[in-house]
């Protein structure tokens, strides 16, 4: 065989073997897409870049009730929730000013935690969530679309042992009450169509 | 299911003022296009083996406010917290291009932390879903999956007014606490930019003892932040 058929027949086998190889690689690249996402064709937007925070939301009650000042605020939901669990002395300084305001002191509530352990447990600004149990705001097992979060706040806040240690107590039976309403604020939830099927969400109001 | 109709009136009804949760904002953030109000998150009424992320952006949206709309430079991002050390080990991400909301995760991410990018990879998008209109609501549901972004009723309430006055000891009310409970009250009619997802529990990853050891459960922490792009 001359030496030119040679490095012909060379080249063209080299090519035939790139060739598979190449097929061979987007065979397993469609196979891989295919595996992921086989009812659709891929064809993401650009969404490169850097996203910086600007707002942070965990518990319901955070910032109403324990980070007031507004500057503070600003900056508080621009930080992670590691860093906001720092507060804890604000949260815990706040719950004595609120009672205060009433010449009263937290007394352990429903769920047997204290002044520190609540207020500890407050300046973790996140929702627990429990797979198993069934959610609710006043378990703390995540948060539903009707749990009435400012009443459930309020009860842990105010609500003693009990949960009703301020609930407008006539205690001297004068028929005027002696203690103030601070475990409700009397609102019942009024929205409806919550609930059915995914999203869940109530129909948006419209303009008559 | 019925639409409400509502006359527009004045959102100033017997002195109160509705507002989602986090409506006592960020200065920087009030009012604007990445304006968080509330996260929940509980477990699928239809699949228990599910958990439903909602989140909730924008409050205070009267009747008729069709300008409303998501911003495509602003990413609404679910973490969750497997250990409880407050540091996100999954993200679902969520952000608006065209019409669509895109929905990726949930997914280790690659930063921790105040800044955030969104995955290129396939594998790690859930999907995509036409962003509802007010009487068109849109899902999609894919491998265990379901979402949806568009604007719905604020399923929070607040009167602010009286809440300011209780606890600056301003309140009128008999030692000074809330109203009774035969008080009459009006909700107006609000409504906010919602964006839900439904999670196969599978893909959550793990959970740790409660940290109020009287529950008895276990749980993993989520929150929800909105990071702008840089």
């Amino acid at each position: 065989m001359k030496l030119s058929n040679i490095k012909y027949i060379v080249l063209l086998l080299t090519f035939g073997l790139l060739t598979a190889c190449s097929d061979e690689a987007n065979d397993e690249e469609k196979k891989e897409i295919k595996k992921v996402n086989s009812t659709e064709n891929i064809f993401l937007p650009d969404f490169s870049g850097n996203y910086s925070q600007v707002d942070f939301i965990g518990r319901p009650e955070t910032t109403l009730n324990y980070i007031l000042d507004p500057k503070t605020r600003d900056k508080f939901n621009q930080i992670t929730a590691k860093e906001q669990s720092k507060f804890a002395p604000v949260v815990k300084q706040r719950l004595i000013d609120m009672h205060k305001i009433f010449d009263a002191s937290f007394e352990a509530n429903y769920l047997g935690l204290n002044l520190n352990q609540f207020s500890d447990l407050m300046s973790k600004n996140v929702l627990q969530v429990s797979f198993d149990e069934k959610t609710s705001y006043k378990k703390f097992t995540g948060r539903t679309l009707k749990d009435d979060v400012i009443d459930i706040m309020l009860s842990q806040m105010f609500g003693g042992e009990k949960g009703d240690r301020f609930n407008g107590q006539d205690t001297d039976g004068d028929g005027v009450a002696d203690l103030p309403i601070l475990v409700s604020d009397n609102l019942d939830a009024r929205y409806v169509n919550i609930g059915g099927k995914f999203p869940y969400l109530g129909t948006p109001y419209v303009i008559n | 299911m019925k639409k409400k109709s509502f006359k527009l009136v004045a959102l100033v009804l017997l002195g109160a003022i509705c507002l989602a949760s986090d409506h006592i904002d960020s200065p920087s953030t009030k009012g604007n296009s990445a304006d968080l109000a509330d996260l929940y998150a509980f477990k699928s009424p239809e699949n228990p083996q599910s958990t439903v992320f909602v989140a909730t952006l924008q409050s205070n949206l009267p009747p008729g406010s069709n300008d409303t709309s998501f911003d495509e430079n602003v990413l609404i991002e679910i973490n969750i917290d497997n250990n409880n050390d407050l540091e996100e080990d999954l993200v679902i991400q969520a952000i608006p291009k065209d019409g669509f909301m895109y929905f990726f995760g949930p997914y280790i991410p690659v930063e921790k932390g105040v800044i955030s990018t969104v995955s290129t990879e396939n594998a790690k998008f859930i999907g995509k879903v036409e962003i509802s209109s007010d009487d068109n609501v849109i899902t999609k549901s894919k491998e265990g999956f379901s979402y949806f972004a568009g604007r719905r009723q604020d399923p929070f309430y607040i009167d602010l007014n009286q809440y300011f006055a209780v606890f600056s000891g301003k309140s009128k009310e008999p030692k000074g606490g809330f109203k009774g409970p035969d008080r009459k009250f009006t909700f107006p009619p609000l409504n906010i930019l919602s964006i839900a997802v439904e999670v196969p529990n599978k893909y959550l990853g793990k959970t740790f003892n409660h940290p109020v050891a009287s529950l008895n459960s276990k749980v993993f922490n989520c929150w929800l932040s909105a990071k702008r792009k840089q």
